[in-house]
């Protein structure tokens, strides 16, 4: 009965984008994920790093001790568990040493982190746009409420060096690479930085980068600054130096992010219609591997998610993909499994 | 720098035009409106239906923004449901882009108002929003919101043990389901006159005593020390301290699981408010109509902040809610509560209606003028905009309900509204809806319910239907119903076995009450006593489509055959090794079966994506104990039994009473929305708009239960009494009252079409709902009938302003 699209950029594009099969059912249809495997340890990083900002404010410029930050995960730990979000770790405890260690190895704050806190102009931006669309191309829809969160907006408060910077290889199709090569952050620039509990070599990159190009079109367009850069922050990436990775900005690259977006909105609406005309027939896989043969749409990347996945026994993507129908995941009375 | 007001107002006309919307003048109400006047502290805007409402409070917004300078984020605007926040927060972005594009035409630049900072929401959004960011304690001690799902399902989990329920004791429940004068206050006209009757019964009173009690009692008559006025009423001097011990017990419950329930979400933002008034310079309240005590209360603090201003919107004869809690007063007292304490108020209304033909906006008219409205109502004298068509004449069609659902199948298939494919042009079908009451489609033994006779209609013709409120969701052959049995049948099999002295061979399972056929089960019989309701569903399952227990038909053999082999699997795992599968899991293994994956986009669908939900909010409030629910499944047998851990019976036994004896509703997800006919009642239709409006079922009785219960809980003394069927009240304001919030549901759904509207009616003797309505039929007697071509059966009458 309503006209208006809403769009979540995490919770809908991305999501979908990973696999639209697991998206109909989960989000659109309603099937509730019995277990979000994935999710806490991201909830636990982004908690930590929004509490650890809030309390350097609160506490006049003093950073809370690694002990207290342990206190307050605990509590989240605590709260998210009972909201069924679940973690790939055998405990709590290795959850927490894990997410803890990150942002504080050796039990000292990361430098990383600090500088981040220390800069922070706004944490959990929330950002919207409105945007019209032709009724035709969306089957009823006319206009899109897109949603999303920016995890942090900073000044630098010294000159700051990314070991990484993200290099176009061919502008109009949007490819690029993480590559080897420094950027300096001078004193004072504007950033907006997204955290990613994933390793720096995760095959969502391209789209990680896509998405937060996309953010600093609108916070551009709501605030009027352009930010110098985006930042993807990689907190699980073990080598300190791959952690960051500075995305350089210029007005045609942020308008190319901003149409690939609304051609992703496109796509999912269309997973929609799809699932309305007959739900089975949306199908599993990394959506951007779309031109691939059946089984090669997972990588091991998404396996991880596809394994927990209560929509796997019946995916043709990922009965391919294993490649043997007798594989202990398939199995409908294998009661080792979940 | 802010604009010039002279910019705005002509920026928002250019703007205006754009749209297109007529432009606004400086001697118009819609400009008093918008401008906010340097006196302003509290506005009330009494905004008819089709009245442009959003669109004023959205360039008041603007101007508040633009104008006065203030900062979005100081600016708060609360709406009756997440769907209209949505629309709201779309529009203002809409329209502050337009207003910035026409103030550069006008060669100014307007500073972005950075409208998102604004915070929009319903009440309970931001109550909770606003702790979280400010409160240190609810953050830090992660205190979440349950929705009212949850509440209803921990409510039934802890009525006996936490809140005091015990069979043939004196505790405080017990004590307060015992007071008939109580309970008749609660039990809605359509149940049985025994109700409260069950568990599920106990349990919805128990939400509802607790609702009342927060959001009406407390508000206006704990600070003051006012006892309940059913306590002169009917000379109960101890009926006040036990609802208090009641609500003092679930709020201690709420805080030791760090979890807060709607009403006491606003409770404990109304104790913490003061705090955080600075933070706000205005405050926008939409559907103020709706608004109950506690919501009233918390509107009212803010004015607490003398720099504060507080503008409200609301159409009193669309005032829909008491039956939830919602007190029409609310919005009347405004004025007299700015009087009393010497507050600046403003009133305004918008009177004339924009969205409807003249013949649709004159009948409505004409419903409040002639029917109980007309003693109640708000001073304002509603019309068609000057431009508006006179339109077709509304429609009253009458005949067999069978053949008035056919015709009007006809109709709406004719439109092409329902289909996703095979429309010619899909961007020229108009939109359609029918209206009822009741859009229950429960079919018992003696009655069919009208809205199921409809559905079968619109579906026979190939059309979608979307109809929620149809309390047929967890009937036992649904989705949610076969789920259910199936996870009974995991742990409590009903099988045939020998029992008695003939050795006949019956039913058995271990949860039943009669002891020889939980002997004979297969399980071990639960430790402690459970409702075997699980079992209907399982039995209703396995010997649907002609199957037998043992037995069952071709098209569901492989569930029960994949739930066997899984207890088997269970049983069969060495000693010291444990499975991983837990009840999520089975039913995922459940789902991939034909006879589920073949539900196609279908409601059943929906259904088994809502059970899945059901299943968590049943797990969700065991899971802070030691024996959570999603632990994986473990079975062992003892002397030839299945032994299961006893959580597993405590799910089957809550889970299957939830189910049995709640009506319950089907998700509402948008994407069953898409490319369907609606079906709602008039409730659901308030802020909705459609070309063609058909409205049925709009005859209900009044019923002074709400009415008794807002004054009562407000410490107000009224006599009444306890009667075989009901309560009984000689009160003429009760009465009043009470026929005025009938009359307001009909006049909410005669005022959604902008074009036609067609009333319907059965005149095969309805019960019910389902009867005439009497204004209604009075506005149609003397008009003369005709015949539908080739429905003989059917007649037509046509109403036209004159």
């Amino acid at each position: 009965m309503s006209d208006i699209l809403e769009v979540s950029y995490t919770g809908d594009l991305l999501a979908h984008r990973r696999c639209p099969r697991a998206w109909s059912f989960e989000k659109y249809a309603g099937f509730h994920p019995y277990e979000q495997v994935q999710a806490m340890e991201g909830r636990l990083v982004h908690h930590a790093l929004e509490w650890l900002t809030a309390k350097y404010k609160e506490n006049g410029g003093t950073h809370a001790t690694v002990a207290e930050l342990r206190e307050q995960l605990t509590l989240r730990f605590r709260v998210l568990w009972a909201r069924g979000i679940r973690t790939t770790f055998e405990s709590k405890q290795d959850t927490l040493d894990r997410v803890v260690g990150n942002l504080f190895p050796d039990g000292t704050m990361h430098l990383t982190v600090q500088a981040a806190i220390e800069g922070a102009q706004h944490t959990e931006y929330e950002l919207r746009a409105v945007r019209k669309l032709v009724e035709a191309d969306f089957f009823g829809k006319t206009k899109m409420l897109l949603t999303g969160i920016l995890d942090l907006v900073i000044q630098q408060q010294d000159e700051f060096t990314y070991d990484r910077t993200w290099q176009w290889l061919d502008r109009s199709k949007l490819q690029g690479e993480s590559a080897v090569s420094p950027t300096i952050a001078k004193r004072g620039d504007f950033e907006i930085w997204d955290y990613k509990a994933t390793h720096a070599d995760t095959s969502h990159v391209e789209s990680y980068v896509l998405q937060l190009l996309t953010y600093a079109a609108l916070y551009q367009e709501r605030t009027g600054e352009i930010p110098v850069r985006c930042v993807l922050f990689f907190v699980n990436e073990p080598k300190r130096s791959d952690q960051l990775l500075a995305i350089p900005i210029d007005e045609e690259i942020l308008g190319l992010a901003e149409e690939w977006t609304i051609n992703q909105v496109q796509a999912l609406r269309n997973t929609m219609i799809t699932f309305e005309r007959d739900p089975m027939s949306v199908e599993g896989g990394d959506l951007s591997k779309r031109d691939q043969e059946e089984g090669k749409r997972v990588d091991n990347e998404l396996k991880k998610q596809c394994t927990a996945c209560g929509h796997r026994f019946d995916c043709a993507e990922y009965r391919a993909h294993l490649a043997n129908p007798d594989h202990a995941d398939l199995s409908l009375d294998n009661v080792k499994k979940n | 720098m802010p604009l010039t007001e002279d910019v705005f107002f002509d920026s928002m006309n250019l703007a205006l035009k754009e749209i297109p919307r007529g432009v606004i003048s400086t001697d118009s109400v819609q400009w008093q409106i918008v401008r906010v006047a340097p006196e302003d502290r509290v506005l009330r805007i009494l905004a008819g239906p089709g009245s442009g409402k959003t669109e004023m409070l959205v360039w008041r917004i603007l101007y508040e923004l633009f104008v006065s300078g203030v900062s979005s984020n100081e600016v708060l605007a609360t709406t009756f449901t997440k769907k209209a926040a949505t629309e709201l927060q779309v529009r203002l972005t809409e329209r502050s882009e337009l207003l910035m594009q026409s103030a550069r035409k006008l060669g100014v630049q307007a500073q972005d108002p950075r409208i998102f900072d604004m915070r929009v929401g319903t009440i309970h959004s931001l109550c909770d929003s606003i702790l979280a960011e400010h409160d240190d304690d609810y953050m830090e001690q992660g205190t979440q919101v349950i929705d009212e799902f949850e509440t209803l399902v921990r409510i039934a989990r802890e009525y006996r043990q936490t809140l005091g329920y015990e069979n043939n004791r004196n505790r405080v429940l017990n004590r307060l389901i015992d007071r008939l004068y109580l309970t008749r206050l609660f039990c809605a006209p359509w149940e049985q006159t025994n109700w409260p009757s069950n568990n599920m019964d106990r349990v919805m009173l128990t939400t509802s005593l607790l609702a009342q009690q927060t959001e009406t009692w407390i508000p206006r008559c704990a600070s003051k020390g006012l006892p309940n006025g059913i306590e002169s009423s009917q000379s109960d001097p101890e009926i006040t301290a036990d609802l208090v011990k009641l609500q003092v017990r679930w709020r201690e419950y709420l805080e030791e699981f760090k979890v807060l329930d709607f009403n006491t979400l606003q409770l404990q933002f109304l104790e913490k408010q003061l705090d955080h008034i600075g933070r706000f310079k205005h405050v926008f309240v939409d559907e103020f109509q709706d608004n109950n005590p506690i919501q009233f209360a918390i509107h009212m603090q803010w004015l607490e902040n003398a720099g504060l201003r507080l503008t409200v919107v609301g159409d009193d004869d669309q005032a829909i809610y008491r039956f939830r809690g919602s007190d029409i007063g609310c919005f009347s007292d405004v004025e007299s509560y700015c009087e009393e304490r010497g507050i600046p108020f403003r009133h305004e209304t918008l009177e004339t209606n924009y969205r409807s033909t003249r013949n649709i906006v004159q009948f409505g008219q004409q419903f409040r003028s002639v029917g109980a409205l007309s003693e109640v109502s708000m001073k304002k004298e509603i019309s068609a905009a000057t431009d508006a068509d006179l339109g077709s004449p509304v429609r009253h069609i009458s005949g067999p309900w069978d053949n008035v659902c056919d015709h009007v199948a006809s109709e709406i298939a004719e439109l092409g509204v329902g289909m996703l494919d095979g429309v010619p042009d899909p961007e020229t079908v108009p939109t359609a809806a029918v209206l009822m009451f009741s859009t229950s489609e429960r079919v018992t033994r003696d009655w069919i319910a009208p809205a199921s006779v409809l559905t079968h209609s619109l579906e026979n013709r190939g059309l979608r239907v979307y109809n929620p409120r149809n309390k047929c969701a967890a009937d036992r052959n649904s989705g949610i119903g076969s789920l259910l049995g199936m996870i009974s049948y995991l742990i409590d099999p009903v099988t045939k076995a020998p029992v008695g002295s003939g050795n006949r061979q019956v039913e058995v399972w271990a949860s039943s009450q009669e002891e020889h056929k939980a002997d004979a089960a297969t399980s071990a019989p639960p430790p402690f006593p459970i409702n075997d309701r699980h079992a209907a569903f399982q039995k209703a399952l396995v010997k649907g489509n002609g199957g037998r227990v043992g037995s069952p038909a071709a098209d569901r053999a492989s569930l029960f055959d994949l739930a066997d082999t899984i207890r088997e699997n269970l049983l069969a795992l060495p000693e010291g090794s444990r499975a991983r599968l837990n009840l999520a899991g089975y039913i995922a293994r459940l789902i991939t079966q034909p006879y589920f994956r073949q539900m196609g986009f279908t409601m059943e669908l929906f259904r088994q994506g809502f059970f899945t939900q059901l299943l968590e909010s049943s797990i969700a409030p065991t899971r802070l104990s030691q024996q959570s629910l999603d632990q994986p499944l473990e079975a062992r047998v003892i002397d030839k039994k299945i032994v299961w851990p006893d959580r597993f019976w405590s799910l089957l036994g809550h889970f299957g009473a939830l189910l049995d004896e709640m009506n319950m509703d089907d998700p509402e997800v948008e994407a069953f929305e898409d490319h369907a006919v609606p079906l709602v009642t008039f409730h659901q239709a308030k802020g909705l708009e459609f070309d063609h409006v058909y409205v049925a079922c709009a005859g209900r009785d009044s019923d002074i239960g709400p009415v008794l219960r807002t004054l009562l809980f407000s410490g107000q003394e009224v006599s009444y009494g306890v009667t075989a069927d009901g309560i009984s009240c000689d009160d003429q304001r009760v009465m009043s009252l009470a026929e005025a919030d009938r009359d307001r549901e009909v006049y909410v759904a005669l005022t959604r079409p902008r074009t036609q509207l067609t009333i319907l009616q059965d005149t095969n003797d309805p019960i019910g709902f389902a009867r005439p309505n009497d204004t209604i039929e009075q506005m149609f007697s003397e008009l003369p009938e005709q015949q539908i071509n080739g429905q003989p059966a059917l007649t037509l009458k046509e109403w036209v302003h004159v």
